[in-house]
């Protein structure tokens, strides 16, 4: 079963407004797909036409088997809310705590206005040292803070498909061994991940696949493989 | 000639666009109240409150404040002319049926509406709108019914609030610190007063919640791109309100009183 499949799709960049050629793309579960671009705009716009925040000029996406409708961006929601997004497009409302930003999803779809975070998020903000900022606003937080909560927030989601820009920047370099550890056990319970990254030796570690992004073309190389 | 033809029908086709845009855009909320989702209730529920005790509550200060003033002065300024006509008629039709309304309507625009479209600017240029919906979140659901919801009942609380001080706080007013004679002016307005003035006030401030949130938030989803774009958000969505609130409060009087 395909965890995403996109086929003929093409979408505009959001900056340029230039449309990127069409192009076929599938992710099973456990795949891992890392971007090859010279332009991180073009990266940018790739993760938020697959996180369904573009919507395409033509094509189909199918997540988890399920074609997504884009002629109203309510019908997105359910597929947008299993997608982890870690870009430097991500943000937290600026108006709520760290705490209730990470609760927010729990509020949302439980009714429940609970301040005890589960174990899991205890354990990633443990992970990231964020215990002592929980009742900080966004505005109060380094940049680094800031991109540790964000990478909670997503990873906490439990996502079928994450996709991540920069993940040295966002986890940090002090992290990143342990942040690599949970990501294999996230990879081995069927998550798939699609990312950019300057880092070779996470590259060569995780990445089963590459997306070379040039000139408004995407095409797949499979690593030690022919181009698709 | 043709030029300035021309240029008036672009300027009718844009007005005429934008008033689309708002209608729908009122109609899209309009219908997530009436059929709301299941998920999100509680939230919905509280930032409601939140946002009716931002408009409400905080603003009962400055609206007595202000109440009490132009009350004070209108009943001053029309007790001179008490001995040619009734003070009571005068007072009925100036606060229920316009004044109020839109002098509610107008401090609500200057203390909330702005702060509205300057927040939902701020959301949109911040990202926080595409985190909202990355989170599985119905911007339209959590961002705009509160506010609509808020706003709305926010000014109809506060008209009355607004017409009883004007009346009796500017009475009370006048009667301890002028030495004015008012007689039996507050019986009067009890008798002027009909049920139709009550019903057009609330019409009215009910049209100007809907009309200032709807216009407040389309200005704020519009902004896009670039911070320096907020300043020119709060300004257009608050003449453009202002305005609104004003042909709105014209219409009625005319379906009502000609």
């Amino acid at each position: 079963m395909k965890r995403i499949e996109l086929t003929d799709y093409s979408f505009n960049s959001n900056k340029t407004g230039r449309p990127f050629q069409p192009f076929n793309f599938s992710m099973v579960p456990g795949d891992v797909a890392s971007i090859s671009t010279d332009s991180a705009d073009d990266a940018l716009d790739l993760f938020k036409a697959l996180a369904t925040l573009i919507h395409p000029l033509q094509g189909e996406y199918r997540y988890r088997e399920i074609k997504l409708d884009f002629s109203n961006y309510r019908n997105l929601l359910d597929a947008k809310k299993k997608i982890g997004f870690i870009t430097s497009h991500s943000a937290l409302i600026s108006n709520l705590t760290v705490r209730e930003n990470l609760l927010l999803m729990n509020a949302y779809f439980t009714n429940s206005f609970s301040r005890q975070l589960n174990q899991r998020t205890q354990e990633l903000c443990r992970l990231f040292s964020l215990e002592n900022k929980l009742e900080l606003r966004p505005a109060a937080l380094t940049d680094h803070d800031y991109r540790f909560v964000v990478t909670v927030k997503e990873l906490i989601k439990k996502p079928g498909l994450l996709l991540m820009e920069y993940p040295e920047k966002f986890v940090g370099i002090m992290n990143f061994e342990l942040f690599n550890t949970l990501l294999s056990g996230m990879l081995s319970s069927g998550m798939c991940v699609v990312f950019l990254s300057e880092y070779k030796d996470f590259i060569e570690t995780f990445s089963k696949r590459e997306l070379v992004i040039s000139k408004g073309t995407i095409q797949e190389i499979r690593v030690g493989g022919s181009t698709g | 000639m043709q030029t300035i033809i021309g240029a008036i029908g672009r300027r009718t086709l844009h007005a005429l666009n934008q008033l689309a845009t708002l209608l729908t855009f009122a109609y899209q909320i309009l219908r997530i109240i009436v059929l709301p989702p299941k998920k999100g209730i509680s939230l919905v529920r509280r930032i409601t409150l939140e946002q009716i005790y931002f408009t409400a509550v905080q603003s009962l200060p400055i609206i007595i404040l202000f109440a009490l003033l132009i009350g004070s002065m209108i009943i001053i300024q029309f007790s001179r002319l008490s001995g040619q006509s009734p003070l009571g008629n005068y007072i009925v039709l100036i606060f229920i049926r316009d004044l109020g309304p839109t002098l509610t309507a107008l401090l609500i625009i200057l203390r909330s509406a702005t702060a509205v479209t300057i927040e939902i600017s701020y959301m949109n240029v911040l990202n926080e709108m595409d985190a909202l919906e990355m989170s599985g979140l119905d911007p339209l659901w959590v961002v705009c019914v509160p506010r609509l919801v808020g706003i709305t009942s926010a000014i109809l609380c506060l008209f009355i609030v607004f017409d009883i001080t004007a009346i009796v706080g500017g009475y009370a007013v006048v009667w301890l610190v002028t030495y004015i004679n008012l007689g039996d002016n507050l019986f009067q307005i009890a008798k002027t007063l009909s049920a139709a003035d009550i019903i057009v006030g609330i019409i009215k401030a009910v049209l100007f919640g809907i009309t200032i949130t709807v216009i407040c938030l389309h200005h704020g989803f519009k902004t896009k791109q670039h911070i320096t774009q907020i300043p020119v958000a709060a300004s257009k969505a608050s003449v453009q309100c202002l305005g609104s609130c004003l042909v709105i409060s014209a219409v009625i009087s005319v379906l009502f009183y000609l």
